[in-house]
Order: structure tokens, then C-alpha cells, then sequence
């Protein structure tokens, strides 16, 4: 075989290689084969440096909170027949860009400027709920919201990528289905977690306003309605829907509140068991159970803005129900990961 | 769930909705005959039977339904399914605007007070006969297939996300495309329009209900129509109706729908019977002479 045959084989062989490598995982990052990858470039292990010095700080904070490292870690249990990709970044849109799934290159990314508005709305939340307890009457500290507010975020978001890699069949529409998927992973963690995650969003979508109109005041339809998103109203009654059909005795204090209406209260355990039903047909078949424990097992809030815990915290021997269980005991009265398990 | 069905107080919509719709509607359709002469289809599936139930309060309704066979082009459409058990389309009174799908029957129920409801809208906004033939076709057509859609999730046992709705809407929206060009035009346009006028009589927005407002759902519906037959439907970005913004994502919103259809639906679907369908010139389609 001649030299340049030779070469040319061994360039067919380079570029063919480089093809298997192709997806989130291509750059510079530790190869997980069909798992969450984190995308690093530059040696900057998936923390894009940025182009502002504003976001420069914010950075510094995502670093430390190990964000990437924490998600791609939550995610673990999944076996994923496609890697996904993780990173952060200051994303282009400005102040109000937000993390985001990309189904071209599997990735999802962090915006550095979601977790300023992040920041933002904890002291706003925190503020409203020391000024006015009736009106906002659930206790929570400023890192369950904080956490619970980027988590579900990211929840949210990881929904898509499930969706996209694992060909969830979504015949609603598909921000409704990753809030779903958000709040009903959320619920299966620790009780104080599940319940703080909850409440985190309850809080948000509770202040986002909504539309006061179906039209305009030029007589055309209120664009507003045209976003493929619900509604705050809407996504706050969704969630609380999903935790109290999930957990009655847990969730009751919203209804009891005001906060979930009571004719839509009544149709939620349906609601739940129909999501949990979908979950546990079409997600749940990928899951690793044991490793699925584990995450449960960790509190992920126990070390905000430091180093993560590790991801052995709690090993359970129990095999996982088929379908992730409804609960009418208090968090409390469960395990540490509650009854449903099947996550 | 029927265009109309939400509404809690019917009013007539607003005159520069009104403007708006008719600029929607000439911009993309024209009128509309829901069934003239005989043309080759393939014969009424036996597993789906129809039923024009006795009703007295709504008798004009009925004729009508009746005159243009709705159901038994439903049960055309429905025909490629392989369903695993018998169902019954019907129409009846229905005490509501809506029944939802009777599962342990199998029963589908399009309400005759959901056509009235749809016929008041249309005759709220125009009086132009084609026109109001156009909305009612719309109405009527979204109406029926929405049933139908919610019921084929049923009885598919498809798992669910998002909210069930929502999937009949975009199910339905999703089927209203694959109707020859003309049909499918003249069904988005009206039943869109309808959604439109309906979120200009309802006033208040219901946020707490399960089913989206209707102007949620005129953007849902256009946004999977645009999404799967761009060219067809390209005025509706070009003239403000669906925003940019979301015009951008409809693609993917309706591939979506596509590959959820693929995976768990088309399994459930004769391909030849199929084709035979989508072959059928609905306008001019006569049940009466199919073979």
C-alpha cells in the first residue's frame, strides 16, 4: 500500500471517528457515553467565560455551586439511549434569556442572566412573604426558593431533552408536558425538597401576572395568548394541581388558601394519576431504579452555592412500584424519598 | 370540545374583530359546499356506527347534520383506524354543550347545542351566506374532530402529556391537514375564526379550567396548521395573525405532533385505507355512493 493510500485511509478513519464523536459530547469534555455530558470548551469545563463583566460574578457563584456537575448528576439515573449536553453561558437576548434545550446538538444551557433574575426574585419573594404573610402564607427560607426556583428550571428543561432523546410521544402541548414532568420528578425527592420545590413555584407563578384580556385594545387577539407557554395563572394551577393530586394532605394549605380553586382541586388526583400513568409508560422504562434512589436520597439543598454532595447519600432496597405512587400522607410520615418511588 | 363550548355569556363579537376575521377569511378561503356529487371513496368502516339521535329543541340542527352526512364522512375518515372494539359516533342533545367520550360505551357524542353555539357565532359575525357556510364548516368540522380525537386517544390508550385538551385540539388541528387543500383551508380558517370571535364574546378569561381559552387555542390551531403546511398557510404570518415569534417554533410544534401521531397512533392505521382517504375530494364528496 502506497504512503499516500495510506494517508488517505488513515483521514477516511480520523473523519469517520470524529462522526462517531458528533453531539454535545464532541468538544473538550469527559466521554460518558450515552449519558449527560458536560460540554467544555477551552478547558473551561462547561462554564463559558462572558463577554459582560455583570455576568462575570454570576459565574464565579454557577461554578461554585458545581451547577453543571449537580445537574448532570440529578440526571444520572437515565439511560440515555443519546447523550445530552450541559453547559452555561451568557446567552444571547439579554437580561431576560433564559436556560434553554437545543434539540440540534442535544444541549441544554444555562443562562447566566436567568440565575441574576433567579437572585432577583428570591428577594422580591422573600421580601413579599415577610411583608405580607396572609397574603403569601408559606414559609420557606430564601435558599428553598432560590433552589427550588433554578431547579424547576432546569426540571423544565430537562423535560425537553427527555422528550426530544427518548421519543416521548406529546400530543399536548409540550410546555405544558415539561412542567408536568418538572413537578412530578420533583415531588418523588425528599418530602421537605418535594415540598419546597413546590412552593418555589407556586411563589413564582403566583407574581407573574397574567394577561387581562383575550384581545387587544386595538380589537385583534391579545398576543400574549399567542406564546407556546400557559399562562402564570395557568402554570401556577397546573403545578398545584399535580402536587395535590399527588399529595392531598401535603397540598391541601393551597387549596385551603385560595391558591388552587376548589372546582379544579377535585379533578387533580385524576390529573396526577394520568401523568404518573404517561410517566411511568413511556419514561420510566429508561430509568436506573437503584441509582434513581440515590438521587432521591440526596438533599440537594444542603449545600447551596458550595460543593455538591455526593450522589451515594442514600441507597434503598426497595424495588420501585411500576407507576410512581400517589400520596396522601404527610411528607413527613414517608420515607426519605416518600412513597412513590418509581422515578 | 366544541368552539363554542366556553362560552358563559354569548355576545356578538366586536366589530373590529369582526374586520379582522373577514380580512383572515378572504385572505385565505372562499365559500364552501359541504357535499355535492359522488365521487370513488372507500366504504364506511362497519366498526363505527353513527347516530342522529330524535331531538325536538334542535331539529333544525339535526337536518342540517344530516343534509351534509357529518357523520358519515366521520365514519369514512375514521375507517384506516383499526380499532380494537366497536364505537358510536352520534349526535344528540346533550343538555350541555359538550359530553365528553364515553369509554365504557365507546360512545362519541357531538352535542347538538355545540353547533347551535357555533351557528350563533358565525351569524354574530357575518351575513354573508358563503362566508357563514365557511364558518359553520369550520366550526362544525373542528367540532367533530376534536371529539373524535379526544376519543382515538382513549381508546388508543395513548399515555398523556400535556393536558388532554389540548391534545384533542392539536390532534384535531394536526387531522384537518391531511383533507385535500381546499377542505383543509376553508376548516382551519373557520374553525380559527371561530376561536377568534369566541375570545371577543366570552370576555373574561377562565385561567383555572383545563381547557385553554379560546384564544390560546386560535394560536395552537394556526401554529399547527402553519407548522405542517407552511406554504399553504404563509399569509397568516405574512398578515399578523400568528406572531412571529411563535411562527418560528410551529415547525417543530408540529413535528411534535407528528412523531407522538407516528409512534402511537399510525400502528392503529391501515396505510392503504389511508391513502384511499387522503385521495377523496371531500368537497365534493357523496357517502351515499361510496363503494
Amino acid at each position: 500500500m502506497s504512503t499516500r493510500r495510506t494517508l488517505a485511509l488513515l483521514w477516511i478513519a480520523a473523519g469517520l471517528l470524529a462522526l462517531g464523536g458528533d453531539g454535545p459530547a464532541a468538544a473538550q469534555s469527559t466521554q460518558q457515553p450515552d449519558r449527560v455530558v458536560i460540554v467544555a470548551e477551552d478547558n473551561d469545563g462547561g462554564y463559558r467565560a462572558t463577554r459582560s463583566k455583570s455576568y462575570a460574578t454570576v459565574r464565579d457563584r454557577v461554578i461554585k455551586a458545581r451547577m453543571l456537575e449537580r445537574l448532570r448528576d440529578f440526571l444520572s439515573p437515565v439511560r440515555l439511549p443519546r447523550s445530552i449536553g450541559v453547559r452555561a453561558e451568557e446567552c444571547a437576548g439579554g437580561g431576560d434569556a433564559s436556560p434553554f434545550y437545543n434539540s440540534a446538538d442535544r444541549t441544554i444551557t444555562i443562562c447566566y442572566q436567568f440565575i441574576t433574575l433567579a437572585e432577583t426574585m428570591t428577594d422580591k419573594v422573600m421580601a413579599a412573604v415577610t411583608k405580607d404573610p396572609k397574603r403569601y402564607p408559606f414559609p420557606i427560607t430564601r435558599d428553598e426558593f432560590l433552589w427550588g426556583l433554578i431547579g424547576g428550571v432546569l426540571l423544565h428543561e430537562s423535560g425537553h431533552a427527555l422528550f426530544d432523546v427518548l421519543d416521548v410521544p406529546v400530543f399536548g402541548r409540550e410546555e405544558d408536558a415539561a412542567d408536568q414532568i418538572s413537578i412530578l420528578v420533583a415531588l418523588h425527592l425528599r418530602p421537605q425538597l418535594a415540598e419546597a420545590a413546590v412552593k418555589a413555584y407556586a411563589y413564582f407563578w403566583r407574581m407573574v401576572p397574567d394577561p387581562d384580556s383575550g384581545m387587544a385594545k386595538d380589537g385583534k387577539l391579545n398576543e400574549d395568548f399567542a406564546d407556546e407557554h400557559g399562562t402564570g395563572s395557568q402554570r401556577l394551577f397546573n403545578g398545584l394541581c399535580i402536587g395535590y393530586g399527588h399529595a392531598p394532605a401535603v397540598f391541601g394549605k393551597f387549596v385551603a388558601a385560595g391558591w388552587l380553586p376548589e372546582n379544579r382541586a377535585k379533578g387533580c388526583a385524576r390529573e396526577y394519576e394520568r401523568l404518573a400513568s404517561a410517566f411511568a409508560r413511556t419514561v420510566l422504562p429508561f430509568i436506573d431504579a437503584k441509582k434513581m434512589a440515590e438521587v432521591q436520597g440526596v438533599d440537594w439543598l444542603a449545600a447551596s452555592y458550595g460543593p455538591a454532595q455526593p450522589v451515594t447519600a442514600v441507597v434503598r432496597n426497595t424495588p420501585p412500584p411500576t407507576t410512581p405512587a400517589r400520596s396522601d400522607a404527610a411528607p413527613g410520615a414517608q420515607g426519605p424519598a416518600g412513597r412513590g418511588t418509581g422515578q | 370540545m366544541l368552539v363554542s363550548s366556553r362560552l358563559r355569556r354569548r355576545r356578538k363579537a366586536s366589530a373590529a374583530y369582526l374586520g379582522i376575521g373577514l380580512f383572515l377569511a378572504a385572505a385565505l378561503t372562499g365559500s364552501v359546499p359541504l357535499a355535492a356529487t359522488a365521487a370513488a371513496a372507500p366504504a364506511p368502516a362497519a366498526q363505527v356506527r353513527a347516530s342522529y339521535d330524535a331531538t325536538a329543541k334542535f331539529a333544525a340542527v339535526r337536518t342540517m347534520l344530516q343534509r351534509h352526512k357529518v357523520l358519515e364522512k366521520a365514519q369514512v375518515f375514521m375507517s384506516p383506524l383499526r380499532l380494537p372494539r366497536e364505537l358510536t359516533i352520534r349526535t344528540a342533545e346533550c343538555g350541555a354543550p359538550s359530553l365528553p367520550f364515553d369509554a365504557a360505551k365507546g360512545v362519541i357524542t357531538i352535542c347538538y347545542e355545540a353547533i347551535a353555539g357555533i351557528q350563533d357565532l358565525a351569524k354574530g359575525a357575518t351575513s354573508d351566506a358563503d362566508d357563514l357556510a365557511a364558518l359553520v364548516t369550520g366550526g362544525v368540522m373542528e367540532e367533530a374532530l376534536h371529539c373524535m380525537a379526544d376519543a382515538i386517544l382513549q381508546v388508543f390508550d395513548v399515555p398523556m402529556w400535556g393536558r388532554p385538551e389540548d391534545a384533542a385540539d392539536l390532534l384535531a388541528a394536526f387531522l384537518m391537514l391531511k383533507f385535500d387543500e381546499r377542505t383543509t383551508t376553508v376548516a382551519v380558517i373557520g374553525a380559527a375564526r371561530l376561536f377568534g370571535y369566541a375570545t371577543s364574546a366570552v370576555g373574561k378569561v377562565d385561567y383555572v379550567s383545563e381547557v385553554s381559552p379560546p384564544a390560546q387555542r386560535f394560536y395552537n390551531f394556526l401554529c399547527i396548521a402553519y407548522g405542517g403546511e407552511r406554504l399553504g398557510f404563509q399569509g397568516l404570518v405574512d398578515k399578523g395573525f400568528l406572531p412571529n415569534a411563535r411562527a418560528r417554533k410551529c415547525a417543530s410544534e408540529y413535528n411534535t405532533i407528528r412523531k407522538a401521531f407516528d409512534l402511537r397512533l399510525m400502528p392503529h392505521v391501515d396505510p392503504d385505507l389511508v391513502v384511499k382517504i387522503r385521495a377523496i375530494d371531500w368537497r365534493n364528496y357523496d357517502a351515499d355512493k361510496a363503494p
